[in-house]
């Protein structure tokens, strides 16, 4: 299959200080730290991992919203980074973005109607009036919404149509790949299914690529294709969902399995709890970064680094002992 | 084993006087719960299972909302008779509550043993004025901080999330309540964070047999952390009893779609079942039951009345005409 986005050794550090005014001292941050990737077109990947991971960071270089310390973002074979001010505006039109939070997202002053054709309007500047209405009314019936919602406000609706608007919004200018955030830790329960299946059929009839950003493993199985997970910065652990989610190699992947809970009454878990907690990225741990937690650590991993590797075709982990 | 019963909370209604009418925030809820016993109430947001936390710590916000009705009875004293000066007394000492977000819970501006040894300090415990250090460090080793005495002085900023919510949990089991209400303690956790909160949880309420009341959305979290589950839509219980039941085969149309709707890691790739509609707006609840606009099973009945709650058995009930039909036959 060709790739659509591929991300090759991307790196982003922050610089923060410590100290006070004169003895201030700049250290850096290692959000992410070398993380290499292809997506598919028409394929749901998702990247998981705890909060402090870098999979939100990963997300904002892709959107250009952070600039990448070094390493390539490729659409298509064309490198994102280098692009002059007009292609990075018609990259923005190939690449959308859907938030966690859709009612800090849309801006509360302005009605439906105008949230949703604000997009056009910056990025096809060429379009008739009308053809842009008739494009707003046909994107508001594509998330479900009756065209009466146009002219209400965002404090109108309740979460699930504020997150129905925000994807309506990333859908106007026809994006090839949509990246989305979290797209349904804020709301309910009963809600949730709704928009997951949502954006399930609109991915087929628009053959979009997603990637899915999202801490919630079970939602994961269920929506993805392919699944990267991150533990500081790094990926450890890359593959086919099925594969990965039916024998995870990684001992950071198969902790998570085992804390996730389950609606089973009476589970007996076999596995401890994960010690511990994720590593400051400041300073994250020599080796292997996941080896003060990892219940298989050996003096080994304490010294070099493990490489993410091939395991079998098209998928990889990272880990001295996989 | 006779379990001696902690908490029983009768036909509770707890309303709030809007200037757009009168929201039955809780409308006539029961449960009880026991010593060492963990209840869940389960429901999504604006079913009224954090206002029924509220009104029994007699916290639910002034004037707009007031307690109705009904009788929260802790250990056959009727909460809802007593003063505010005694309400403070038994706030701490004998009901304890844990918040969603721990940076809400404590002062950005006082350090974690300042925080923590306030419990103590206040009037009706044991040590009045003296020095509490040992206590403090005391409870902070009980929630697993570790070096707990090089950290008193610390502030909230300088602890992860998780440790914060132990830090909260430290205050609120300070004094060994023997109820504590635990009000989505782990959803701004990680899940393994959230793993290690539950356990530590669990063992604080073997320690001590307290009873804990669990106020969550996660189904999953239920399962795995609770004896007995109230599910709760739109101000009302719909279904109650033991978890293993609940789960095995649930009475309620609304308890099935929730479990339906709920995404496992064993199932492969496919779309998920979903509940249509959206949660009732509790000024315009339509007539008869709350749930029927959105139910798969709705008859003629549920549009006219709001079905009584019903015994299906030992202690397991849910309010739902399918049931009393079957009954009547």
């Amino acid at each position: 299959m060709e790739a659509l986005l591929e991300l090759r050794d991307v790196i982003k550090h922050f610089p923060v200080h410590e100290g006070g005014l004169l003895r201030r001292k700049y250290k850096m941050l290692k959000a992410v730290d070398g993380v290499s990737l292809s997506i598919d077109r028409g394929t749901s990947f998702g990247i998981a991992g705890e909060s402090g991971s870098g999979k939100t960071t990963v997300a904002r270089l892709i959107l250009l919203l952070e600039s990448a310390t070094s390493g390539s973002i490729l659409l298509e074979g064309k490198n994102v980074l280098r692009f002059t001010r007009p292609e990075t505006i018609w990259y923005r039109t190939r690449v959308q973005a859907v938030f966690q939070d859709a009612a800090s997202s849309l801006n509360p002053r302005m009605r439906i109607r105008n949230l949703v054709s604000e997009p056009m309007e910056v990025q096809h500047k060429e379009l008739s009036r009308e053809a842009i209405r008739a494009k707003t009314e046909e994107m508001i019936h594509l998330v479900g919404l009756t065209p009466d919602r146009l002219k209400m406000f965002p404090h109108e609706l309740s979460g699930g149509q504020k997150q129905r608007v925000a994807i309506a919004r990333a859908m106007t200018v026809e994006p090839s790949l949509v990246i989305l955030d979290e797209p349904v830790s804020s709301l309910d329960v009963s809600i949730r299914a709704q928009i997951l299946n949502l954006l399930a059929d609109i991915q087929e009839r628009k053959a979009l690529t997603y990637l899915i950003i999202a801490h919630d493993l079970a939602m994961m199985r269920h929506v993805t294709t392919h699944i990267a997970v991150m533990y500081l910065g790094k990926i450890v652990e890359m593959g086919n969902t099925e594969e990965v989610f039916s024998n995870p190699l990684h001992p950071y992947t198969r902790a998570l399995f085992s804390v996730v809970p389950r609606p089973e009454p009476g589970r007996v878990r076999t596995t401890p709890s994960l010690k511990g907690e994720i590593a400051s990225p400041i300073d994250p741990p020599a080796g292997c970064r996941f080896h003060p937690r990892c219940p298989q650590a050996k003096a080994d991993c304490k010294q070099s680094e493990p490489c993410l590797e091939e395991v079998s075709p098209g998928y990889q982990v990272a880990c001295h002992f996989a | 084993m006779v379990q001696e019963c902690l908490l029983s909370v009768e036909n509770l209604k707890t309303y709030f006087f809007t200037r757009t009418g009168v929201v039955k925030a809780v409308d006539g809820v029961s449960f009880s719960v026991n010593c060492g016993e963990s209840l869940a109430i389960a429901g999504e947001s604006g079913c009224g299972k954090s206002i029924t936390a509220l009104s029994i710590m007699r916290l639910v916000p002034q004037p707009a909302g007031r307690t109705v009705g009904g009788k929260i009875l802790l250990q056959g004293e009727d909460l809802l008779a007593k003063s505010e000066e005694e309400m403070r007394h038994l706030r701490g000492k004998v009901i304890s509550m844990i918040l969603q977000d721990p940076l809400m819970s404590l002062n950005p501006v006082y350090t974690i043993g300042n925080q923590v040894s306030e419990a103590f300090r206040l009037k009706g415990s044991k040590k009045n004025g003296g020095s509490v250090r040992g206590e403090v460090i005391e409870v902070l080793e009980r929630v697993r901080i570790p070096s707990a005495e090089r950290r008193l002085n610390d502030y909230p900023f300088q602890f992860s999330g998780g440790m914060r919510q132990r830090v909260v949990a430290a205050i609120a089991i300070a004094r060994q309540p023997k109820l504590l209400i635990a009000d989505e303690p782990t959803t701004s956790l990680d899940v393994t964070i959230q793993d290690q909160f539950l356990r530590l949880l669990k063992e604080m309420q073997r320690q001590t047999n307290m009873g804990l009341i669990l106020i969550t959305h996660d189904l999953a979290v239920v399962a795995e952390n609770c004896d007995r589950i109230v599910v709760m839509y739109a101000g009302k219980v719909v279904e109650s009893g033991a978890v293993k039941e609940v789960y095995q085969s649930p009475a309620h149309p609304y308890t099935e779609a929730l479990m339906q709707a709920l995404p496992k890691l064993e199932s492969k790739r496919k779309r998920l079942y979903q509940i249509e509609g959206e949660p009732p707006n509790l000024l315009r609840l339509p007539p008869g039951c709350s749930f029927w606009p959105r139910c798969p099973k709705m008859m003629n009945i549920c549009k006219a009345e709001y079905p009584p709650l019903t015994t299906v058995s030992g202690d397991r009930s849910a309010a739902c005409w399918l049931l009393r039909r079957e009954g009547e036959k």
